[in-house]
């Protein structure tokens, strides 16, 4: 039998038997793994800990026959524990294990991992705007899924202009000229940054976006569901 | 009806519990997430009155880890908080999607609107 010491950040947790739970886990190196974590439910389990929502852990595990490795060892790196103090942070950590989980299979790339961890560490510092951290993910999800926008040039092929109304065509993910167009320079430059930015900390530089927060937002949640279906 | 009522602070904690029982229940009172899972292991309730605000682990962590176990998947749950959430948008159908029957602002609901949510669920 093959031992496996890797990182990883806990997805899902569902119970089995009295005492064990079974792990949905995203790791770095080994793509997304279901372990079972014998014990985890009596108190003094030394697994317990580990294996907390909105961590870091390295886990030990052990591959077997079947799809379901079982966890030897598991220690917390970090714990972002100010997460859980917001109940809004806390709704979207859920949200992003979810969508994580939703949108990766088992040989998932060390991407999603990155994405994810992140998304946690922004999302557990208390003055990162919550809003402006989801449309950075929803982007990224996008971005690793190969689905992103064109935000050079229009459908007609012309470079997008500052002074100019657009409207996206979220199917082809490309912008129409449209003089009532709800999009304009503001909302194309908030997208760049989300697209091409590989960190969020970048993003909390950015003032009075308010304005084209919530459009942007509405726009990338379109393309997700589009593109991502999610 | 037994009912596990989870409700970190003293004063409002007794307060319903009284007004629960004088309706004719059986009431256990829980101050944290922690001690009401544990609560669960023991006697399943019919109903659990759930604020979000609890010390330590929040009312959603309480929920989702209560959800993972098979055994406590069907419990209705009946949401009764002080809080008032910005993003809707995710609260709402995460809320559904835990199988939270009602969502009750405390500072909207008298006794007896509490008392009514809880025998509705008979």
């Amino acid at each position: 039998m093959r031992q496996i010491k890797t990182k990883a950040i806990v997805l899902t947790r569902t119970s089995y038997q009295e005492a064990d739970r079974i792990l949905t886990l995203l790791t770095p190196d080994q793509g997304k793994i279901r372990g079972l974590a014998r014990g985890v439910r009596k108190e003094r389990s030394k697994l317990a800990a580990g294996i907390e929502l909105f961590s870091e852990s390295e886990i030990s595990y052990i591959v077997g026959r079947g799809e379901l490795m079982t966890l030897t060892s598991t220690r917390l790196i970090k714990h972002y524990d100010h997460i859980v103090s917001d109940m809004d942070r806390t709704m979207l950590g859920y949200e992003f294990l979810k969508r994580i989980n939703r949108i990766t299979e088992e040989g998932a790339e060390a991407e999603y991992f990155e994405l994810l961890l992140s998304s946690l560490k922004a999302l557990d510092q208390l003055d990162f705007e919550i809003g402006l951290l989801e449309l950075w993910f929803n982007a990224q999800l996008l971005k690793l899924g190969g689905h992103q926008p064109n935000l050079t040039t229009d459908s007609t092929g012309n470079k997008l202009s500052d002074k100019s109304a657009y409207m996206l065509d979220v199917e082809d993910m490309v912008f129409s000229l449209q003089p009532e167009g709800f999009y304009n320079a503001n909302h194309i430059k908030l997208l760049r940054l989300v697209f091409t930015t590989k960190e969020p900390s970048p993003l909390t530089k950015l003032q009075n976006i308010d304005p084209v927060l919530s459009a942007s937002q509405n726009l990338v949640s379109s393309m997700l569901r589009q593109h991502v279906r999610i | 009806m037994y009912i596990l009522l989870v409700e970190p602070d003293r004063v409002l904690g007794q307060t319903y519990s009284e007004a629960l029982k004088k309706a004719g229940h059986e009431v256990v009172w829980k101050r944290s997430a922690q001690s009401a899972l544990d609560s669960l292991d023991t006697k399943l309730p019919d109903v659990i009155v759930l604020e979000l605000q609890l010390g330590l682990h929040n009312g959603v962590e309480f929920m989702y880890e209560m959800r993972s176990y098979h055994e406590w998947q069907n419990i209705p749950v009946i949401v009764h908080t002080i809080n008032h959430y910005s993003r809707s948008d995710i609260f709402e159908p995460a809320l559904k999607q835990l199988g939270i029957i009602e969502v009750l602002y405390k500072p909207q609901t008298s006794l007896k609107k509490l008392v009514r949510a809880v025998e509705n669920i008979k």
